[in-house]
């Protein structure tokens, strides 16, 4: 899963309590970094106050995974091609097709609009199609590149994103979620109120 | 009346009926518990193998679909379907009338072009095909490494917006076993388009 990073910038509120009156078995185990990430030196007199402390870059919120991911990611698994299968008929993916699709739901469940419906191209690539409010996504995944087709209305969007060296799924992830928000928007153009 | 034979040399007119054959593809093998989309074609029915630049098609009838012409068709489409590498079952036909195509509501407009095929000597006349044609890829998608897939959702799109489902027919060669294939194909064929 992809984890989301939040930076907690250095405050420049200096509470009016010594940090050393609250915590002072902790004082010698926490990093005290005096200069925030911007580069710009704060200039801390005095003694170490609790917000004098920056605390670097946290990991987190994680993005909840779809309830339907362990579906998919198991019709996956079971659908890579045994060893030895010549003729694929529509039942087998390739195993880097199969692998990348995994990874690719892994990092995007929580952004595309519901459970796919999944199979095979002609040419063995993986075709998922998702429906939401105004439209249909349809994506491919291939060995070297994912497609996406957003139809809303009488318009096809298309943005493609190619395999890179690194293993990040990000550009991936942020496609199918700019393409799933065109479906949750109206042709033209107004947004469906949250009910 | 005459049969309708069409000369190579004439254009497709803008009625007449233009059908994309759908065959069967077998589920992704662990993927058999799941419901296919409404009113949705699966991709694979307007991809062709190994990427010609062009997607065949048959011209079903002048105005409308024409009975012999159908059931001349149908036996190669039947043909067809047996001689793939792993043998498939022939549903029947999309139709949309030729101005959809080459007029479309939106996206670039595409050329019908008759393409006959010429009987083999060995297959003799089952693989001849007076009523074939292309609709080509256009210019448009020339530039695109992915130009397969743009042309296969611009004619999904323009044949999910206007269709006609022309169902199979049984074969009399097969007829107990068709029989219910038959009736279980019309059945998948009006439960999935059927309008919700």
């Amino acid at each position: 899963m992809v984890a989301a990073t939040a930076e907690y910038p250095f405050s420049e509120i200096r509470l009016p309590k010594l940090i050393t009156a609250l915590l002072p078995e902790l004082i010698g185990n926490v990093e005290h970094r005096r200069e925030p990430k911007s580069g710009t030196a704060l200039q801390v007199t005095g003694d170490l106050r609790f917000s004098d402390i920056h605390l670097g870059t946290l990991a987190g919120p994680t993005p909840i995974p779809a309830e339907w991911l362990p579906i998919v990611e198991r019709r996956i698994q079971d659908s890579l091609v045994p060893y030895g299968t010549e003729i694929n008929d529509g039942r087998w993916l390739s195993l880097d097709i199969g692998r990348r699709a995994m990874r690719l739901f892994e990092a995007a469940s929580d952004v595309l609009p519901g459970e796919p419906y999944i199979y095979s191209s002609v040419d063995g690539d993986l075709v998922a199609e998702f429906k939401d409010s105004y439209g249909r996504l349809t994506t491919i995944i291939g060995p070297t590149f994912t497609i996406g087709f957003a139809v809303v209305g009488r318009e096809i969007l298309k943005e493609v994103v190619q395999l890179r060296a690194s293993d990040d799924m990000g550009p991936e992830r942020e496609m199918l979620q700019r393409l799933t928000m065109k479906l949750r928007t109206r042709p033209n153009g107004a947004v469906e109120s949250q009910k | 009346m005459a049969l309708w034979s069409p000369k190579s040399s004439d254009p497709v007119g803008p009625n007449e009926r233009i059908g994309r054959r759908l065959f069967d593809q077998k589920q992704l093998n662990g993927a058999q518990d799941q419901k296919p989309l409404r009113n949705v074609f699966e991709l694979y029915h307007f991809e062709e193998k190994r990427d010609p630049g062009y997607v065949s098609v048959d011209r079903l009838g002048k105005t409308g679909i024409d009975r012999r012409v159908r059931n001349y068709v149908e036996e190669r489409a039947n043909f067809a379907a047996s001689t793939f590498k792993s043998a498939r079952q022939f549903l029947g036909w999309a139709v949309v009338s030729a101005k959809e195509l080459q007029n479309p509501a939106q996206g670039p407009a595409l050329s019908v072009t008759p393409s006959p095929l010429i009987a083999t000597a060995e297959n003799n006349e089952i693989s001849e095909n007076k009523y074939h044609a292309h609709v080509e890829r256009p210019p448009h998608y020339a530039a695109s490494r992915y130009a397969a897939y743009d042309m296969a959702m611009h004619l999904r799109t323009i044949f999910e917006r206007s269709y006609h489902l022309e169902a199979a027919t049984a074969q009399p060669h097969r007829a107990a076993e068709t029989k219910s294939i038959r009736l279980q194909l019309l059945n998948w064929l009006r439960n999935k388009f059927k309008q919700i």
